[in-house]
This record gives structure tokens, sequence and C-alpha cells, in this order.
């Protein structure tokens, strides 16, 4: 699966960290990382985190590839 | 905008801008044909986590191509070939191998070239970045 996280909407509230840890990581104290192409077994922590995010900064591929 | 719309659309520039303007084509109902020209052999690719995740060795850089968020439909992807010039009399963009692609509509999406910035402290900067990811002293 493919996922985008647009940065510059991104405030860095750390909600994606903690629902998919593999998939986000904060660096520093404000930081994100982020795998563009998670397991797609992290699928459902993805999606979860995508909702979580308070700015809706993350997009996520629809269905599988 | 509603119904079905066709014509010709090229679309140069194969990253960010031009694949969420095919995006947003397709989605407002654009039916027509559809080419999208990239001077790199690479279909749209996410840039952020290259200087962050794939520089860490997290994630491979391959694994940075850029999601579909909308179905794209039939797409002529013309990918390691630049765009040249445009012809705007014959309704053409011309490419590097002398390709002519003729169009109704086109969308230069082909951002700009990177450069050196306007530093005018340049020593200060020198060996910033060299252990990973950080912040930049102001």
């Amino acid at each position: 699966m493919k996922i985008v996280v647009d940065l510059a909407v991104c405030q860095g509230y750390a909600q994606c960290a903690f629902l998919a840890p593999d998939a986000f990581r904060i660096y520093g104290e404000e930081a994100l990382l982020y795998d563009p192409q998670p397991d797609d077994e992290l699928r459902e922590r993805v999606v979860q985190a995508a909702a979580a995010c308070p700015v809706q900064a993350i997009s996520v591929e629809r269905g599988q590839r | 905008m509603s119904g079905s719309r066709p014509g010709r659309v090229v679309i140069v520039g194969a990253s960010l801008a031009g694949l969420l303007g095919a995006e947003s084509l397709r989605r407002m109902g654009f039916t027509g044909s559809l080419t999208i020209v990239g001077d790199e052999p690479h279909e749209p690719y996410d840039r952020p986590p290259l200087s962050k995740a794939a520089l860490t060795d997290w994630v491979p850089p391959e694994h940075t191509g850029l999601p579909r968020l909308a179905d794209l439909g039939d797409v002529d992807w013309r990918l390691g070939v630049a765009a040249t010039a445009l012809d705007r009399r014959a309704r053409e963009v011309v490419l590097a191998d002398g390709t002519r692609l003729p169009y109704d509509r086109v969308l230069v999406a082909t951002g700009v070239p990177t450069g050196p910035g306007p530093m005018p402290n340049r020593r200060r900067w020198r060996g910033c970045g060299a252990s990973g990811p950080g912040r930049i002293p102001g």
C-alpha cells in the first residue's frame, strides 16, 4: 500500500506515531518520518492513523495493488 | 464541471503536480486521452522521504512512489524523455526524441530546477545535516 503525508499540513500531533508506529515515527521533537509504502498487513492501523490525524495530512491509496 | 468531457490533455511533468493534475482531471469527469511526460524514468514519487526515511535507511528509496488517490483510467506515460518545446501554433508538445504530441489542452507541471540558494554566510552552513536529519542551527 502507498501513502503520502502532506508535510506542509502536518503539525506534529503524533497521533499517527502512536497508532501505527511501524509506519510513522517522530524524529526529535516534531519532525515526522514515514514509510511511504508500509506493509499491507499494517493497513488497518495506517487507515486508523490517517483518520486520527487532527489536520488530515495523511492520504492512503484505496484498495489493494 | 459535470458530464463526459473528451479531448486530449498532455501533462508535462510527472511528479507531484502532474499526478495531482491528472487525478483532478479524471475526478472532475475528463474522459479524453491523457498523456503524462516526465524526463525521469520513474513514475511520480514522493520527495520528502528521500531526505528522511530513505536517507536514514529506514525504507528503500524505491518505496517512495506516490499513491494514486483517484482512478487515472488510461494514461499514456512517456517517462524518461524530456519535453523540449511547446509548439503553440501546431498545438503540439515536442519531446527530446522528436515525438510530437498533439493536445487540446496542455498542463505544464515541470516545477523548477534546484540550484544554490542565496546563502550569504555559506561557511556557517558547512557540515550541517551530515549527521542525519535534524534541525539546522539558526
